[in-house]
C-alpha cells in the first residue's frame, strides 16, 4: 500500500509553490518531510486530502493511493477517502477539536459518517482506540480545552485509528508541544507502523526526524533536494540545502557560529 | 461605448479598476453611491429643477400632482416639487449623521481609553455610567430629549449624541484593555515612558481602526434615528427639506397621492443604505474580527 | 458559577437603580407642570395646588428620589396622568401586546435569517451570497415607520390581504368573550381554543411583525454568516473537512453550533431595543403596544408614564443581557471551566 507523489505542482495564481517530482510513502515506515516554513510541506499533505483547490490552489500532476489516481475523484469519491483511508493530524491541538462539541461527540458523528451505524458499537470503538493510545474512555465525555495538547494530539490519532486508516499525514503534529510530550507522540506513532499505516510526517524539525522517521525527504521551496534513509541524509547529505539544514540545528558543546 | 472609453483610459488602469470592484464589490458600490449622495447634497442648487422649493415656496396650482416629466416625483401639499426637496435633503440627514457621530466620537473615545487602559475603579464606574445610559432606550432618550429641547436640527443632534456615545466607549474600552496587555506596553512601561504618553503614542492608534470602522457602520444607523424623530415631528420643521419630516407630512395623503411618502422614504433608505454598504466594505477590508451587527 | 452570576446580578442592580435616577432626572428635566396635566385644563388654582400636594411635587428633590425608589421596589410605579390608571397597570396591558409583535418578528427573523445566513456562508462570494447580502443591508437599512406605511397600503388598503390596524378586529370583541391568559391574543385564542380570536389576531399580527422584522433579519443573517465564515477557517473546521464530510454536514452539523452563541446574544439586544424602538409600527398599525404607549405619554408630557416605560424597558435590556450571559455558560464549555 502506497501513497505516491509523481509530478506534482500546487500554484496560487502565478506563483507556484510545490514542484515535487516523486514521492512515496509505504505502509509500515515513517517518511519525515523537512523543510522550512513555506517550504511547501503542508501544501503538499494538504492536497493528498484534496483539499488544496478549496484554499484556492491550482493542483496539477498525480497522487495516487494504492494505484488509484486521487486527484481526479468527485466529491462522492473523496468522502469515501478522507476520514476513511487517508486522516491527518494538525499542528496547533487547542484548535483541532470544535470548542463546543464533546470529543466523543466527534467520535460518534464521524463513525457514523463512515457507516458504524450502531451507536453502541461506534462508542466500543472509539474507547478502544482510545485504549490503544494510553487514554481513559472517559474522554470523550471531554471538551476539548479539559484535556491538554499531548492528550489531544492521542485523541486525533486515536480517531484516525478507530477509523481505521491506511495514511496518517501528521502535519506538525508535535510542533506545539513541550519536548517530552512530543517524544510520547512519536513515539505513538512510531508504534502505529506495526499496524502497517503509512505516516507522513511532516516537520522542520530535524530533530523529530532523526528520532522516528526511515525514510527522509528534505524540501525546499516546493521541491524535493535530497531522499534516503534517514541515517545517509542525516549522515552524509549530498545536498548543499540539507548539509545548511543539518548546520543549523544547535548542537551541545559545539560552540556556535562566530 | 465600453470600448471608447477603455480606448481613452490606458486598458490596464480600467482593467485594474474593474478587478478591484469584482473582488470588492461593497467597497466600490459603497463609495459610488456615497459619492452619488454627496454630490447630489453639494450640488443640489445646480441640480435640482425648482431650488426654491426647497424652501418656503408655494405654489397652489400644483399641489397634489403626481409624477410627471415636469415634476419627476411629483408635488406635495403646497405645490413644491418633491424632487428638489428630495435632494436638499441629502444636505440634511447626512450633516445630521456626522455631527452625531463627531460629538459620539468625542465624548466616547477618550472616556473609553481611559476606562480601557486604567482598569479598576475607573474602568468599573466609566462602564456603569455606560450600561446606564445603553440600558435606556435611544429613541426614547431623544425623544425626552427632544421635548425638553425646542425641536430644531441642534437639538436633534444633541438627542441622538447623547445615546449614541456609550457604544463608542464600550468599543475603545475593549480595545484599549485588550491592547493594554499587550508586550510593547509592557516594555514602554518599564522604559519609563509616562503612562499618558503611552495612552496617546501607542493605544490610540491602535484603537483607532475599529473606531472608523464602526462610526461608517453607524452612519445609517443614525440616519434612521434622525428620519425617526422627524418622523414623530421632533426633529427639523417645516420648511427644512428633512426626508423623514416629508414622510410624516405626506402620511395623510398617502392612500390618493403614494408619491408623497414613497421617494422620500425611499431617499432614506437608500441613503441608510449606501452608508452602511461602505462601512461593511471598510469592515471587510480593515477588520478582520467582525463585531455584533447593530 | 455562583460567584460569576452573583457578580452579574450584582453588576445589573447598579444598572439598574442608575437608570432609575436617571429616569427621575429626565423627567424632573420635562417642561411643563405635571400638577396642571393632572388636574385638568380647567382646573382652579386650589385644584392645582391640591394636585401638587398629592403628586409630592412639593418636598425637596433629594426626597422625591428617594420616594421614587421605594415606590419602585414596592410595585408603585406611579398613577399616568393621561389615562389615570396606575403605570403598571398601562404596563401590563401594553407590554405583552409589544412582546407578541417583537417576539413574532424575531421568529420570523430567526426562521429565515439562519438559514439564509448559512447559505451565504456556504456560497459565499457567489451570488446566493450576494442576494442574501444585499438583503440583509437592505433589512438593517431600512426605515421601519416608511415600510410599515408601504405595506400597510399596497397589502391591507389595495389588495385586502390583510387587515389594516388593531390587534384583532374590534368587532371580535362583541361576539366572542377575549380570554385574557397572557394578554397576547394569539396564544390566548390558541391556548383556550377560542380559534376565532386566533384567527383574527394572528392575521392582525402579520404585517406589523413583517415589519418589525426587517431589523432583525437584517442583523441576524449578517451574524451567522459572520461567524460561520470566520469558524469555516479554524483548524477543527478543517480536520472536519478532512474527515470526509461534506461541505453542508460541515456547516449544519459543526459550525453552526458556534453560531448560537452570539445568535441569540444579538437577538436578546434587539428584543430589549425593539421593545421600545417598534413605536413608529405601532403607531402606524394602531397596535395598542409599549411604543405607542410611550409616544402617547411624551406627547402628553405624562411623567410617570415616561419613567415608567423608560424604567421597564431599560430594566427588561438589563434582564435580558444578564440572561444572557448566564446563558453563555452552556453555550460555551470553555466558560465552565474559568468559574
Amino acid at each position: 500500500m502506497t501513497l505516491a507523489y509523481r509530478d506534482l505542482s500546487i500554484s496560487f495564481g502565478e506563483r507556484q509553490v510545490v514542484a515535487l517530482d516523486e514521492l512515496r510513502v509505504e505502509s509500515g515506515e515513517i517518511l519525515g518531510l523537512v523543510g522550512e516554513s513555506g517550504s511547501g510541506k503542508s501544501m503538499t499533505a494538504t492536497a493528498a486530502l484534496g483539499l488544496a483547490p478549496r484554499l484556492g490552489a491550482r493542483v496539477s500532476g498525480s497522487i495516487a493511493l494504492d494505484g488509484e489516481e486521487l486527484l481526479t475523484l468527485s466529491p462522492a469519491q473523496w468522502a469515501q477517502v478522507r476520514g476513511r483511508r487517508i486522516a491527518m493530524i494538525f499542528q496547533n491541538p487547542s484548535s483541532a477539536f470544535n470548542p463546543v462539541m464533546k470529543v466523543g461527540d466527534v467520535f460518534a458523528r464521524t463513525l457514523k459518517l463512515h457507516g458504524e451505524t450502531s451507536k453502541d458499537a461506534a462508542r466500543e470503538r472509539s474507547a478502544a482506540s482510545l485504549h490503544e493510545v494510553l487514554l481513559p474512555a472517559g474522554v470523550l465525555d471531554r471538551y476539548p480545552h479539559q484535556l491538554s495538547g499531548g492528550q489531544i494530539q492521542r485523541v486525533a490519532i486515536a480517531l484516525a485509528l478507530a477509523l481505521d486508516v491506511q495514511v496518517l499525514l501528521a502535519d506538525e503534529a508535535t510542533s506545539a508541544l513541550d519536548v517530552t510530550v512530543q517524544a510520547e507522540i512519536l513515539t505513538l506513532l512510531s508504534r502505529l507502523k506495526d499496524r502497517g499505516i503509512a505516516i507522513l510526517l511532516i516537520t522542520h524539525d530535524l530533530g523529530v526526524v532523526a528520532e522516528v522517521a526511515d525514510r527522509v525527504a528534505v524540501m525546499q521551496r516546493g521541491c524535493v533536494v535530497e531522499t534516503g534513509e534517514t541515517a545517509s541524509v542525516l549522515g552524509q547529505p549530498s545536498h548543499a540545502y540539507t548539509r545548511s539544514l543539518i548546520d543549523a540545528v544547535p548542537r551541545l558543546g559545539a560552540g556556535g557560529p562566530r | 461605448m465600453s470600448t471608447l472609453v477603455a480606448a481613452t483610459l490606458e486598458p490596464s488602469r480600467l482593467a485594474r479598476a474593474r478587478r478591484w470592484a469584482r473582488l470588492n464589490p461593497s467597497l466600490a458600490f459603497g463609495a459610488v453611491a456615497v459619492s452619488l449622495i454627496v454630490l447630489v447634497a453639494v450640488f443640489a442648487p445646480l441640480l435640482a429643477p425648482n431650488p426654491a422649493d426647497a424652501g418656503n415656496a408655494t405654489h397652489p396650482f400644483v399641489v397634489l400632482q403626481g409624477p410627471s416629466w415636469s415634476h419627476w416625483f411629483g408635488t406635495d401639499q403646497v405645490g413644491r416639487d418633491i424632487l428638489t426637496r428630495v435632494m436638499y435633503g441629502a444636505r440634511v440627514s447626512p450633516l445630521i449623521a456626522v455631527a452625531v457621530l463627531a460629538v459620539a466620537a468625542v465624548v466616547g473615545v477618550p472616556l473609553g481609553l481611559v476606562a480601557g487602559f486604567f482598569g479598576g475603579v475607573i474602568d468599573d464606574i466609566i462602564m456603569r455610567i455606560t450600561d446606564v445610559f445603553l440600558a435606556v432606550p435611544a429613541l426614547l432618550l431623544a425623544l425626552a430629549l427632544v421635548t425638553v429641547l425646542s425641536p430644531t436640527m441642534t437639538s436633534t443632534i444633541v438627542a441622538i449624541s447623547v445615546s449614541w456615545w456609550p457604544w463608542y466607549a464600550r468599543l475603545v474600552r475593549g480595545e484599549a484593555a485588550s491592547i493594554r496587555e499587550r508586550r510593547f506596553i509592557e516594555s514602554a512601561h518599564a522604559l519609563g515612558i509616562p503612562r499618558w504618553r503611552i495612552l496617546l503614542r501607542h493605544v490610540l492608534p491602535n484603537a483607532v481602526t475599529p473606531v472608523l470602522v464602526q462610526l461608517s457602520l453607524d452612519f445609517g444607523s443614525v440616519i434612521l434615528t434622525a428620519s425617526a424623530l422627524s418622523f414623530l415631528g421632533l426633529g427639523v420643521q417645516d420648511p427644512v427639506p428633512d426626508w423623514g419630516l416629508m414622510v410624516s407630512e405626506g402620511q395623510i395623503y398617502f392612500t390618493t397621492n403614494w408619491w408623497l411618502v414613497t421617494f422620500p422614504g425611499l431617499a432614506i433608505l437608500f441613503c441608510a443604505f449606501a452608508f452602511n454598504i461602505l462601512g461593511d466594505g471598510l469592515r471587510d477590508r480593515f477588520d478582520p474580527r467582525q463585531g455584533l451587527g447593530r | 458559577m455562583t460567584r460569576y452570576v452573583s457578580r452579574r446580578v450584582g453588576l445589573s442592580l447598579i444598572v439598574v437603580a442608575g437608570v432609575i435616577v436617571l429616569t427621575f432626572l429626565i423627567s424632573h428635566v420635562i417642561p411643563g407642570d405635571p400638577a396642571v396635566s393632572w388636574a385638568g385644563p380647567h382646573a382652579s388654582a386650589a385644584q392645582i395646588a391640591a394636585a401638587r400636594a398629592q403628586l409630592g411635587l412639593n418636598l425637596p428633590i433629594w426626597s422625591q428620589i428617594l420616594h421614587y425608589f421605594g415606590g419602585i421596589l414596592s410595585g408603585d410605579w406611579g398613577v399616568s396622568i393621561r389615562t389615570h390608571r396606575s403605570v403598571l397597570a398601562d404596563l401590563g396591558s401594553a407590554v405583552p401586546a409589544s412582546v407578541e409583535l417583537v417576539g413574532a418578528a424575531l421568529i420570523i427573523a430567526a426562521l429565515i435569517g439562519i438559514p439564509l445566513g448559512l447559505v451565504s456562508a456556504r456560497y459565499v462570494r457567489r451570488w446566493p451570497d450576494q442576494v442574501a447580502r444585499f438583503g440583509a443591508v437592505l433589512g438593517v437599512s431600512m426605515p421601519a415607520f416608511w415600510l410599515a406605511l408601504i405595506v400597510q397600503i399596497v397589502f391591507s388598503h389595495d389588495l385586502h390581504w390583510f387587515p389594516t390596524a388593531g390587534e384583532y378586529a374590534p368587532s371580535l370583541a362583541y361576539s366572542h368573550p377575549i380570554p385574557h391568559v397572557t394578554g397576547m391574543p394569539v396564544i390566548d385564542g390558541l391556548i383556550t381554543l377560542h380559534l376565532a380570536v386566533f384567527w383574527s389576531s394572528l392575521t392582525h399580527l402579520v404585517l406589523p411583525a413583517v415589519v418589525v422584522s426587517s431589523y432583525p433579519l437584517g442583523v441576524v443573517t449578517r451574524m451567522v454568516r459572520a461567524k460561520v465564515l470566520e469558524t469555516s477557517e479554524e483548524t477543527h473546521t478543517q480536520m472536519i473537512r478532512s474527515l470526509g464530510f461534506s461541505e453542508r454536514a460541515v456547516l449544519s452539523q459543526f459550525s453552526l453550533r458556534l453560531a448560537w452563541s452570539p445568535v441569540v446574544q444579538v437577538l436578546a439586544l434587539v428584543f430589549a431595543y425593539s421593545l421600545a424602538n417598534t413605536f413608529l409600527v405601532e403607531a402606524v398599525f394602531d397596535w395598542p403596544g409599549l411604543g405607542n404607549y410611550a409616544a402617547q405619554s411624551i406627547q402628553s408630557l405624562d411623567i410617570p408614564a415616561i419613567a415608567g416605560v423608560t424604567l421597564f424597558v431599560a430594566m427588561a435590556y438589563v434582564t435580558l443581557n444578564l440572561l444572557v450571559d448566564i446563558a453563555q455558560v452552556f453555550f460555551d464549555p470553555r466558560m465552565r471551566r474559568s468559574l
